[in-house]
């Protein structure tokens, strides 16, 4: 089988020695992707933490802790972090490693870039939280950055830079990766046979390409706005505050996807190894997940209902976002299809995505009520929608990067990972995390609009609850950090190769852990060995 | 200490399919670059 | 005089809204719970949206509502078709993985009976927009501009007449402002008027309306992005920068309805509420003729009143 084709080269089968040159110099696709998560860790930390300051201003009316303007650097901060520091860097480690194993290649087709992508960001995210402790403070504007407010931030330039910066990283990694899975695949490894996973990763990069500069170019309109007296969004200088809009959202709503396409991805390599049967409608999950991808492009404005979009606008991209509704759908019941007739255990990592397709579904329908433009009036810039996409973006892609990890750190470690201690940390999430985010849905619909600091005393019974729910969530998080922290240096059990039973694919067809090099031979792709070689359709 | 790939060890069709590949996709980031100027330029 | 267009005005979308009305009765009995407690104003423990007080809030109502339902009904059977699946297709069962992967028949159903739901919820949806998209035959408009962070209202013309110098600032009344500053010590629940506790939602001058009448508003802003809502309208509606936004009100009932800004607008950006008093249109009346009177012999002497001739003209 492949093992013999990555037989040992003792010479090339061990990492550098120095602490310096492994890391910072390495060119290593296993030791970059182990770079970026726990770069991604940190940042989810950070991230929670300024999460943790919100929630503790809102436990109840009455302004007891912070400034409005601090708290405003607080929503704007979280969200900056959570997704380009958290949940991006995530997904681009797990593909790092898993995608050149998954497609028999050696390593990434641009090795060098790959350390470069990853270096970039620890100085990005150094300049964006330095700005917190500078005179005149952080940016306080959102993460949207919705000129003229964020115009009035003293600290724009320093974010705008690091979004460059994100940007510029964001893009080598696309581009690495779309180079990598065109060009390096095993012979015998077509294109659709590659695992969703990496097929999700793919149609993601293209998204990065097509978006990422945009939002550079949106942003640096910000930046000659304020210091270099042009008018892109001046109304005083004929300029349109709602261009900015138009155009960051037409970044931003692929933006969304790039965070939930890969957790698809990884969600379709897990349901089927602990059910045990191949994925259900393979080339239907595929097209699904391109068919979004292109959506994405055509319902920007779905984020604008108030703006006062002319009326054929409106009801177009109604139509449009409704439409996505359709191919997410298709994939939901796929995954429930492959469970069905199938042999299910219930390890962590299933666990995880177990939860992931109910509570995702449920931030699904709340976006299509959300697409309803005259409802949207009313939920437009509530609670309502933060609880949605809270339930689209932590219990969708956060949950899909928790269970990649239990389901891949048996390989990346060698170890098993401790299974009660996993079950735990899953069974206090998904419990605390309804009790965080449930209750949103039910202020936003009372009236409660987001990003306030205090709030009538009206949504003082929901807001306490669901700070309660976001203190006990954040401190589960401690649960995960020490299943990894111990799985990593102190575990004794060892992982097979093929940790899980049911598992299929290259990546399950080299030790556990796996070795520096793998594939440096391109190994022999024989159909059954694949999740879904063998099946015709 | 660099993999192989890093130490140019493709081969030729590889690194030309690489390098095909990169160019193709640097010229899609310059011109979505240009997309937000030009759109607004069309506007004025 | 004017209620009979008031009249036919309402005609259309409340049509729509009985169909509305049946469908939602139809597909979510369960909903009747939630909308038999729907009122104006935010309540401790309110669980569902407003109905709201005008001719036109009940469509957002409604559709959230038939929403709902629809997502709770797919909802029960994708979920607990994977419940069953989970139960019964568990290897501790012994169950034997099955080797089928595709079902062609199958798909097809599944991909269309979402279609054909979706086609249903646009058309309720589009029915809604187009009603709320019409501005035309306003008897009434006010000018609505959002400074950070206050709001300021112009009264344009009512009835078909110019209203010569009516306008004023609308701001955080004083004992909430107290109230919410930082270390104030004060108790956010004693903020009250009458019974109804106004903490953050109380403002020094309400914007006062008459009920029965269309009114138009015409929304912009001086500084940055704000948005003009009261959630008992059904709408929010951004005020933007040189840029003028329209939007149509029709109350029916006299009451006071609060609302707050709803687009981040800086770091007062919770404390710029919005309230409105409907009244009757005899009681509107005699308060815009009591306006008109104390701004007309010296409009210099209230800054608050500047004149609505010199709004600027050039947004339009």
């Amino acid at each position: 089988m492949a093992h013999e084709a990555t037989h040992d080269h003792h010479d090339h089968h061990h990492a550098p020695q120095g602490f310096f040159q492994r890391w910072v110099m390495s060119t290593n696709h296993k030791d970059i992707g182990t770079l970026y998560l726990v770069f991604s860790l940190t940042m989810f930390f950070i991230g929670g933490s300024f999460a943790m300051v919100i929630r503790a201003e809102l436990f109840k009316p009455g302004l007891d802790l912070v400034q409005p303007y601090f708290f405003n650097e607080m929503t704007t901060m979280h969200a900056l972090v959570m997704i380009f520091g958290a949940i991006m860097p995530a997904f681009v480690g797990l593909g790092n490693w898993m995608i050149p194993l998954m497609i028999g290649a050696p390593d990434m087709a641009l090795p060098r870039m790959n350390n470069l992508s990853f270096w970039i960001l620890p100085f990005a995210f150094a300049l964006m939280l330095s700005t917190l402790f500078l005179p005149g403070g952080g940016p306080a504007g959102g993460w949207t950055m919705y000129p003229p407010l964020s115009l009035q931030s003293s600290s724009l330039a320093y974010v705008v830079f690091a979004i460059h910066l994100m940007g510029i990283s964001s893009i080598m990694g696309a581009i690495n990766i779309i180079a990598t899975i065109l060009n390096m695949r095993a012979p015998g490894m077509d294109l659709l046979k590659m695992p969703v996973f990496v097929w999700s990763w793919l149609i993601t990069a293209f998204l990065l390409i097509a978006v990422m500069p945009v939002l550079a170019g949106a942003v640096t309109m910000l930046l000659t706005d304020k210091y270099f007296g042009t008018s892109f969004f001046n109304p005083g200088g004929g300029g349109d505050p709602v261009l900015y809009q138009h155009v960051f959202w037409f970044f931003g709503h692929p933006e969304v996807y790039i965070m939930i396409l890969p957790a698809f991805g990884i969600i379709s390599e897990i349901v089927p190894t602990f059910a045990r049967k191949p994925i259900f409608g393979y080339r239907a999950m595929v097209y699904a997940i391109a068919c979004i991808a292109f959506l994405s492009f055509i319902v920007w404005a779905h984020h604008m209902f108030a703006v006062g979009l002319p009326l054929g606008a409106d009801i177009f991209f109604m139509y449009a976002t409704m439409l996505i509704a359709v191919p997410t759908g298709v994939k939901v019941f796929n995954w429930v299809a492959t469970m069905w007739g199938g042999s299910m255990t219930f390890e962590t990592p299933m666990l995880f995505a177990v939860a992931f397709i109910i509570l995702f579904t449920i931030g699904g329908f709340s976006g299509l009520m959300l697409a309803l433009v005259p409802a949207d009036f009313q939920y437009h810039d509530t609670y309502f929608v933060v609880a949605h996409f809270h339930y689209v973006l932590v219990t969708g892609a956060a949950f899909a990067i928790m269970g990649g990890t239990y389901y891949w750190l048996p390989k990346w470690t060698g170890h098993m990972y401790n299974e009660f201690w996993g079950k735990v940390h899953f069974w206090c999430s998904v419990v605390f995390v309804n009790v965080l985010f449930f209750p949103q849905h039910f202020l936003g619909l009372a009236g409660m609009p987001r990003r306030i600091p205090d709030y009538n005393v009206a949504f003082a019974n929901f807001n306490m609850i669901s700070s309660i729910g976001g203190f006990l969530f954040g401190a589960s998080q401690l649960i995960f950090l020490g299943v990894v922290v111990h799985c990593a240096f102190f575990a004794r059990k060892k992982a097979a190769d093929r940790v899980w039973e049911g598992a299929k694919g290259l990546e399950w067809t080299v030790p556990s852990p796996a070795p520096h090099h793998t594939f440096e031979v391109p190994p022999v792709v024989r159909d059954e060995e694949l999740a879904h070689g063998h099946v015709d359709d | 200490m660099t993999s192989q790939a890093a130490n140019g060890q493709l081969g030729p069709k590889h690194r030309h399919g690489v390098r095909r590949t990169v160019l193709v996709l640097a010229i899609v980031v310059g011109a979505f670059f240009l997309l937000p100027f030009v759109q607004i330029l069309l506007m004025k | 005089m004017t209620s009979g267009s008031i009249r036919t005005d309402g005609a259309e979308p409340g049509r729509g809204l009985g169909i509305k009305r049946a469908v939602a009765a139809a597909l979510a009995p369960m909903l009747a719970l939630c909308a038999g407690i729907a009122q104006a104003n935010p309540e401790p423990g309110q669980l569902n949206m407003t109905r709201g007080v005008t001719t036109w809030s009940g469509e957002p109502y409604f559709l959230n509502n038939v929403a709902l339902g629809v997502c709770v009904v797919i909802g029960i059977v994708v979920f607990g078709a994977m419940f069953i699946a989970m139960f019964r297709f568990r290897k501790s069962r012994g169950a034997v993985p099955e080797k089928w992967s595709h079902n062609t028949t199958v798909e097809i159903i599944w991909t269309a009976i979402p279609v054909l739901i979706l086609m249903a919820l646009a058309w309720m949806a589009t029915g809604g927009l187009v009603s709320f998209a019409d501005t035309t035959g306003a008897q009434m408009t006010i000018k609505v501009t959002g400074y950070q962070w206050k709001w300021r209202y112009d009264y344009v013309d009512y009835q078909g007449k110019p209203v010569s110098k009516v306008g004023f600032m609308s701001r955080l009344d004083e004992l909430s402002d107290k109230t919410r500053q930082l270390g104030s010590g004060m108790d956010p629940y004693a903020v009250k008027t009458g019974n109804e506790n106004t903490y953050l939602l109380n403002v020094d001058k309400p914007l006062v309306l008459p009920i029965h009448t269309k009114i138009r508003f015409v929304i912009t802003s001086e500084d940055v992005i704000h948005s003009w809502w009261v959630p008992a309208f059904g709408w929010k509606m951004d005020a933007i920068p040189g840029i003028v936004n329209s939007a149509w009100t029709n109350i029916n009932e006299a009451g006071t309805y609060r609302g707050q800004c709803a687009e981040l607008c800086g770091q007062d950006h919770g404390f710029m509420p919005i309230v409105v008093k409907a009244v009757s249109q005899e009681d509107f009346n005699k308060w815009l003729a009591a306006q008109e009177q104390a701004n007309a012999p010296a409009p210099a002497a209230t800054p608050a009143a500047a004149s609505t001739a010199a709004a600027p003209a050039g947004h339009g």
